[in-house]
């Protein structure tokens, strides 16, 4: 039956997802464009203003839609999540205002400082004002996933049972629980490697296409460094994730995992069938002792199972399980291409690869997809609670009618499918009639006439 | 004594005048794109002129939406549930402005689409216009909630004929706003239309204020008790009424800035003249019992306190940057759009 909770929960699934589409990439590519200003501020090498411009265009038709689509993300835990709302307003209220503060007036104010103000200020300024939009993502990020994190393992908190509500406690034990850093940087991780492979795909086009081959090679070679080094660090880096998760919500763990038994030098399975209704696997694949060792650094440690949770407290499982390793499946593949493109490139193969270059541009969707299904571990797993432990996901939602939801989330699906019809017909059309030298050429016009080349 | 629930009171009434102030000329300029703007060309410096700093200005309603979540959370999770059907046409309308200014100028080889973006930008403009006033209409006149606050009425109760005349003062101030600012980033026709178009809309903005006002003597007299026990407070209104008279005067005088400046003010005090009539509470209930006040529904000290400290550090900062930047896009803009 479709009720107002169900209802709310797919729209803020189906809200969150889309908006978690665009916003790695908003932050990764202003991370690249800050890198490609600083170079031409140093070297005034027109290449690197080239760059910075040509992936600025494609940053901002990304940008306008994660910006269109964090608004709603803003507005719904008042409309949907209203008893959310008073549950936890004085605690989770604050970082979020904390982000518009922050993190949402930087990023905003320096974008339309650097696309509009380009002949208006000094090449210095066009690099402060790109630092400072990759300063304000990277805070925004903190700042939300402070908050997130805080649902996900609260801390600093004292519940009053007057008010009915959590309250704040110390803000600093609140910010830092103990899962923020950890998730903070898996996050940002994640968002480097999408920009990286982003950069990567649209330059293996051209190269393909044989277009702005400078713009492309160079490009790439920054994008594969940063790609290596990041795809690696987050291996390690969901390593550490996942144990925290092992100790911190011991149901999780075992719903991803489909660990059902509490059981001593637990396998790690890299396939199975999970079989809710009977407690099991249907079928399994695993290697015995890993999943304690990569838990608590020991092969023959206790990992809690399922069984130990009562059945109303336990995270659905099929879902948890197979989205946990899609995300890390394709983590894995990532790290091995990188390595891939890294040997070709130092051997100085890459550019005739053309092979090698069309998987890069096939894989363009990969980091998109593990961003997800990250978060679909991260949020599904902490069901039933919308905070864990304190709170249920039902007795959070507002106190709304099926008709109003029904209406929004019929608009949300039908307004966002034409926002990202629109976002892919003008990246496309936008790489597609790229080309570098007729740019150029403007450019250096423009900065003769404004003193900036000699 | 002056305590925290009343800082933060104000606080966000200052996002909220900011909020007006800045996106209100955003918001005025694209209800009137098809008026304003007779050609292509003209369409492209509306567009362009708001491009650099439009969405600067609307962190100002997004912090004053977290900021109101983390100070008063039950006026957040009341207000946002109850006006459900509202919230989402707001926010329907936002997503679409954004996109249409943002994608505007990347859709100038396909007139078709950037036609769609045009009306995109128009819609997304007029609607939140009307219903910033409506909304407000509803907390000052009353609305009906239950024991946990929940509002209980239906999406047409909230288009009731008060809320509706509020949504009108709000919607001309807006437009007011619009024209002001355009005549200060624009030359040529557009210029002359814009000022003629600030000549009409003065005094229909009189107009729309004096019957609100009488309007609330009928629908919410409880808004002018605050007023009659300290009169001082009138001067809010009386700033009012002076700036929007002397706007016909600056215009003659061609002290463009100044008109804009008296719009601006125009804005900054019916604001203040509603929270000053709203004060202690935040949201009337039919049931007075059920008002959502500054000490019913806040947080707790603590949390006002560390906001208050994240306000004093952060909002300075923003204020010089904010400043910054629009002194670099300071005078006329041009019609087409300049490096990416
Ligand atoms: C890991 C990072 C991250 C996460 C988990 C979220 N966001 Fe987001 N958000 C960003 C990172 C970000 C960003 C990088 O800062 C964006 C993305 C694209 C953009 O334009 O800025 C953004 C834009 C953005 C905006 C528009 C800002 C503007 O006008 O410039 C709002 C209001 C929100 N977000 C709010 C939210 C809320 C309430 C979320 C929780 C459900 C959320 N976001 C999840
Ligand atoms: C501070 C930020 C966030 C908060 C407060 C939050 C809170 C919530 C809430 C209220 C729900 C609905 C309850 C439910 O469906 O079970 C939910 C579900 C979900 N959220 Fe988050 N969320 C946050 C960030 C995100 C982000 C950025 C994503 C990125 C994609 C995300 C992904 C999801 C998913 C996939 C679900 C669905 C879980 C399900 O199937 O029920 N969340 N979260
Ligand atoms: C390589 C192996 C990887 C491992 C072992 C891993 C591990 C994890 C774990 C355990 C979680 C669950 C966190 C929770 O329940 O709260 C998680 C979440 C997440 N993962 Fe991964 N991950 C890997 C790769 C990736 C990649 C490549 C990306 C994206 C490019 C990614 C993006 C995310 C995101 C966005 C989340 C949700 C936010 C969070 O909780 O941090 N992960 N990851």
């Amino acid at each position: 039956m479709l009720d107002v909770l169900l209802l709310s929960r797919i729209q803020f699934t189906f809200t969150a997802v889309i908006h978690y589409l665009f916003v790695p990439l908003t932050i990764g590519l202003a991370v690249f464009i800050a890198y490609m200003e600083f170079k031409y501020w140093r070297t005034s090498n027109p290449l690197y203003d080239k760059m910075s411009r040509f992936w600025t265009k494609l940053f901002l038709i990304n940008f306008a839609i994660g910006l269109a689509t964090g608004i709603t993300m803003e507005f719904q835990f008042g409309t949907n999540w209203a008893a959310y709302s008073r549950y936890v307003g004085d605690i989770f209220g604050a970082p979020l205002a904390a982000e518009g503060v922050f993190a949402f007036f930087l990023e905003s104010t320096f974008i339309g400082l650097l696309v509009f103000g380009r002949n208006k200020i000094s090449k210095g300024m066009r690099f402060f004002a790109a630092l400072m939009i990759a300063v304000g993502t990277n805070l925004s990020a903190f700042w939300i996933i402070a908050a997130n994190s805080w649902q996900q393992t609260p801390a600093g908190y004292a519940i009053n049972n007057a008010m009915n509500r959590a309250e704040l406690a110390s803000f600093r034990e609140a910010v830092f629980n103990p899962s923020t850093m950890v998730r903070y940087s898996h996050v940002v991780i994640g968002a480097l490697i999408t920009a990286a492979i982003f950069v990567i795909a649209i330059s293996a086009y051209f190269l393909i296409k044989n277009k702005n081959v400078m713009l492309a090679k160079k490009s790439m070679q920054v994008a594969i460094v940063i790609g290596l080094v990041f795809t690696v660090l987050q291996g390690f880096s969901g390593h550490t994730h996942g144990a925290l998760v092992g100790e911190t919500q011991p149901e999780k763990l075992a719903a991803y995992e489909a660990h059902w038994e509490t059981q001593e030098r637990a396998p790690l399975l890299l396939f199975a069938i999970p079989d809710t209704a009977n407690e099991t696997n249907r079928f399994e694949i695993g290697i015995p002792g890993l999943l304690s060792y990569l838990t608590f650094s020991d092969f023959n440690a206790s990992v809690t199972g399922l069984q130990e949770f009562a059945a109303e407290d336990r995270p659905p499982v099929t879902g948890n399980f197979y989205a946990f390793r899609i995300m890390v499946g394709l983590g894995i593949f990532m790290i091995a291409w990188m390595i891939y493109l890294s040997f070709q490139l130092r051997k100085g193969r890459l550019w005739d690869n053309h092979l090698a270059l069309k998987v890069s541009l096939f894989i363009l969707p990969m980091p998109f997809l593990a961003n997800i299904f990250g978060w679909i571990v991260a949020e599904w797993g902490r069901q039933p609670w919308i905070v864990y432990g304190l709170l249920r996901t039902e007795d959070a939602v507002s106190h709304l009618s099926v008709a109003e939801v029904a209406i929004s989330l019929t608009l949300f699906v039908t307004i966002y499918l034409f926002l990202l019809y629109l976002m892919i017909y003008l990246m496309q059309k936008e790489v597609r009639k790229f080309d570098m030298d007729k740019d150029i050429k403007t450019v250096i016009e423009d900065d003769k006439k404004e003193g900036v080349l000699g | 004594m002056i305590d925290l629930n009343m800082i933060w009171f104000f606080l966000v009434g200052v996002l909220i005048i900011g909020y007006a102030v800045l996106d209100g000329f955003d918001l005025g300029i694209g209800s009137l794109f098809y008026v304003l703007g007779k050609n292509d060309e003209e369409k492209k410096t509306l567009v362009n002129s708001i491009g650099p700093v439009w969405d600067g200005n609307e962190v100002w309603l997004l912090t004053g939406a977290g900021a109101l979540f983390a100070a008063f959370p039950f006026v957040y999770a009341t207000v946002f549930s109850g006006f459900y059907l509202a919230m989402m046409l707001v926010l329907f309308a936002l997503i679409f402005r954004a996109i249409a200014i943002e994608y505007y100028f990347k859709t100038d080889d396909d007139k078709k689409m950037q036609r769609l973006m045009g009306k995109l930008f128009f819609i997304g403009s007029l609607v939140p216009s009307l219903l910033f006033g409506v909304a407000i209409g509803n907390v000052v006149v009353g609305i009906e909630l239950d024991a946990m606050s929940n509002y209980v009425g239906t999406f047409f109760q909230l288009l009731n004929p008060y809320a509706l005349i509020i949504g009108v003062v709000g919607l001309a101030g807006f437009l007011l706003q619009g024209t002001t600012y355009t005549i200060l980033k624009t030359e040529g026709a557009l210029q002359e239309r814009a000022i003629s178009l600030t000549t009409l809309f003065m005094p229909i903005l009189l107009i729309t204020w004096i019957g609100g006002t009488a309007a609330t003597q009928i629908y919410a007299p409880h808004m002018f008790d605050n007023f009659f026990n300290n009169w001082v407070l009138l001067i809010f209104p009386f700033i009012t009424l002076i700036s929007l008279v002397t706007i016909p005067f600056l215009l003659n005088r061609k002290r463009y800035g100044w008109v804009f400046i008296s719009s601006s003010f125009i804005i900054l005090t019916k604001i203040l003249t509603i929270a000053i009539g709203l004060f202690p509470n935040l949201v009337i209930a039919t049931n007075p019992m059920k008002n959502l006040t500054i000490y019913n529904a806040s947080s707790t000290d603590l949390t006002l306190t560390v906001m208050l400290i994240i306000a004093l550090i952060g909002m300075p900062l923003v204020i010089a940057y904010t400043a910054y930047v629009y002194y670099v896009f300071r005078g006329k803009t041009p019609a087409e759009r300049e490096g990416y």
